[in-house]
C-alpha cells in the first residue's frame, strides 16, 4: 500500500518506461531496407508470379493442352493452340490475367509437362491495369524460385532500378543474412 | 541627432524581431526530422530514410506537400474565425521569445516584467485552439477545443505558482535578473533541491500540458477525437497549428532553461570559456529532447486523471512551495 503510494509519487512506472525507450534508442534497428537496399528471397515452396519453364534446348515445355485453363477456379488463363514447324502443338497465345489469380497453385499441379510454374516474383504493383496481364513473353521472363537452401529465406542486398517507367528490385546476393 | 538615434534603435528592434521570427519559423523544419528519427529509433526502426541522406530532406518534401494541398474550409464553418484560429495559436508563442534572454547581450527586449509578460502572452494562445475547435462546426473539433480550454486554464495556475517560487528567489520579475540570481555554478541553479526542485517539477508537468504534448495531448487525442481541435484543418492551416505546437515546445524549453537551469551560465567555473549562447542552446535542446523522448514513451492521461493531477496535486503543491519558500527566505 505504502509502496504503491511511493511508486506513484516518485513516478517509478513512468521513469522505468522512459529508461526502457532510452536504451532502445541506441540499439540496432531491425528494419529490412526493402525497396532501396535489401530484398527478401522466398523459399522454394513459395507461390509467386508464374513462369513458363523451358527444356534443355531452350524450347517451351507447354503443349497447349489447356488443362490449366480448365482447372483454374478464377478463369485466369486464356490459351489458343497452334502447330509449329515441327508439327508439335504449342500455344499461339497464352495470357494470364493476374488481377483474378488467387495463387492457389492448381495450374502448377495439373500441368502434365511441368511447364507452368510458380516463381519467386512478389512485386505485383504496376502503373496500368495491363501491367498485371502476363503474355507468353512476360511469363518467360519471370524468375523461378531459389532452390539453394543456403539462399532460401534470406535477406539479400539489392538495387532499385528505375527504367522506362517501371521499377525493378534486383537482388545481387553480395550480402546475405537471415532476418529472423 | 536624437531622431537618428531613435530611428536606429527602432531599426535594431525591428531587425531583432524579424530574426527571432525567422528562427522560430525555420526551427520546425529540422526538428520534425529529428523528432521522427527519435520516434523511429525508440521503436527500433530507422525513421525517414529515403529523401536525401538519411531522410534529412524529408521536412522539405512534407512542407512542399502541405503548401500544394487544397485549402479546405468546411461549408458550415465560421469562415473568418476558422481562418483566424491558427494564427492566434502561433503568434503568442512567437511573441514569448521577445522576452527570453539568450545571453546578457543577445535578446530582443529586456523588460522589467519579463516573466509576467511571458505568462500573460502564453495564456492567449488557448484562444486559437478554442476558436479553431468551435469554428470548425464539428463535434470532434469542438470537444478538442473544450478540453483545450479546461486543460490549459487549470495548468496555467499551477505554472504560475511554480514561477512565483522562482521570482521569490530572484526578487525580480526581470528575466535577466532571474538568470543572474543563479550565477556561480550548478549549485546555485534553481533546479537544485535546496532551491526550487519542486517548482521545477510542477513547471515541467504544467509545461507539457501547456504545449499539448504527450502525456497531456488530450486536445488532439487521435484515439477518441479524430484529431481534436484541428480535425477539419488541412494544408497550410494545419501546418501552422503544427508550427504553433513546435513554437510552444521551444518556448517552454527556453523558459525552463532560463528559470531553472541558469540560462547562459555554465555549470562549473572551469567551463566558463564556452560562450553563454552554447550553454543556452544545450539546455534548450536537452528540454526539447525530453519532450520528444517522453512523447514516444508514455501513454496519454485520461481526462479526469488530468484534472485530478492539476487541481488536487499540482496546485496545492505549488501553494505549499510558495509558502515554504517565503518562510525560508524570511
Amino acid at each position: 500500500m505504502i509502496k504503491d503510494f511511493l511508486k506513484t509519487v516518485f513516478l517509478v512506472d513512468l521513469l522505468s518506461g522512459a529508461s526502457l525507450t532510452f536504451r532502445k534508442t541506441f540499439s540496432k534497428t531491425v528494419t529490412m531496407h526493402y525497396p532501396d537496399k535489401e530484398k527478401w528471397i522466398p523459399y522454394e515452396r513459395f507461390r509467386g508470379l508464374h513462369y513458363q519453364a523451358v527444356d534443355e534446348n531452350n524450347e517451351l515445355k507447354c503443349v497447349a493442352c489447356e488443362l490449366c485453363a480448365r482447372i483454374c477456379p478464377a478463369g485466369v488463363i486464356t490459351i489458343r493452340a497452334k502447330e509449329d514447324e515441327k508439327g508439335v502443338r504449342r500455344p499461339a497465345l497464352y495470357t494470364m490475367d493476374l488481377h483474378r489469380c488467387a495463387y492457389c497453385g492448381l495450374c502448377e499441379e495439373v500441368c502434365p509437362e511441368d511447364a507452368i510454374k510458380h516463381g519467386a516474383g512478389y512485386e505485383f504493383a504496376g502503373y496500368k491495369r495491363e501491367d498485371a496481364v502476363m503474355t507468353l513473353e512476360d511469363l518467360l521472363k519471370n524468375e523461378p524460385n531459389e532452390t539453394d537452401p543456403e539462399k532460401m529465406g534470406t535477406v539479400s542486398s539489392a538495387r532499385l532500378i528505375r527504367k522506362d517507367g517501371t521499377l525493378k528490385i534486383v537482388a545481387d546476393g553480395k550480402k546475405r543474412y537471415r532476418w529472423w | 541627432m536624437l531622431e537618428a538615434l531613435l530611428a536606429n534603435t527602432l531599426l535594431i528592434v525591428v531587425l531583432k524581431s524579424i530574426i527571432a521570427v525567422l528562427i522560430i519559423f525555420a526551427l520546425p523544419l529540422p526538428f520534425t526530422w529529428i523528432e521522427r528519427k527519435i520516434a523511429g529509433h525508440i521503436q527500433q526502426r530507422p525513421g525517414p530514410m529515403r529523401v536525401g541522406f538519411h531522410g534529412i530532406l524529408q521536412p522539405v518534401a512534407d512542407g512542399i506537400k502541405l503548401f500544394l494541398k487544397e485549402d479546405i474550409v468546411p461549408e458550415k464553418a465560421d469562415k473568418f474565425l476558422f481562418k483566424l484560429a491558427p494564427i492566434i495559436t502561433l503568434v503568442p508563442y512567437v511573441a514569448i521569445f521577445v522576452a527570453i534572454p539568450v545571453t546578457d547581450t543577445i535578446y530582443v527586449s529586456n523588460m522589467n516584467i519579463g516573466i509576467l509578460y511571458v505568462l500573460a502572452i502564453g495564456g492567449l494562445s488557448i484562444y486559437g485552439l478554442i476558436l479553431g475547435g468551435w469554428a470548425s462546426n464539428s463535434k470532434y473539433a469542438l470537444l478538442g477545443g473544450m478540453r483545450a480550454s479546461a486543460q490549459m486554464i487549470s495548468y496555467e495556475v499551477a505554472m504560475g505558482f511554480a514561477v512565483i517560487g522562482v521570482i521569490m528567489m530572484a526578487q525580480s520579475l526581470n528575466m535577466q535578473d532571474i538568470v543572474r540570481a543563479q550565477d556561480g555554478g550548478i549549485l546555485n541553479w534553481n533546479i537544485m533541491p535546496h532551491k526550487q526542485l519542486v517548482a521545477f517539477f510542477i513547471f515541467m508537468v504544467a509545461g507539457f500540458a501547456e504545449a499539448n504534448r504527450i502525456p497531456f495531448d488530450l486536445t488532439e487525442c487521435e484515439g477518441d477525437l479524430g484529431c481534436g481541435f484541428n480535425t477539419e484543418y488541412s494544408g497550410m492551416r494545419f501546418a501552422i497549428f503544427a508550427l504553433g505546437e513546435y513554437a510552444a515546445m521551444f518556448a517552454i524549453s527556453a523558459l525552463a532553461a532560463v528559470l531553472f537551469l541558469g540560462g547562459w551560465n555554465s555549470p562549473f567555473s572551469f567551463l566558463d570559456f564556452i560562450p553563454g549562447v552554447v550553454w543556452f542552446v544545450i539546455k534548450l535542446l536537452f528540454f526539447v529532447y525530453l519532450f520528444m523522448w517522453f512523447r514516444f514513451s508514455w501513454p496519454r492521461y485520461r481526462y479526469d486523471q488530468l484534472m485530478t493531477l492539476g487541481w488536487k496535486i499540482l496546485i496545492p503543491l505549488g501553494v505549499a512551495n510558495v509558502l515554504i519558500t517565503g518562510f525560508l527566505l524570511l
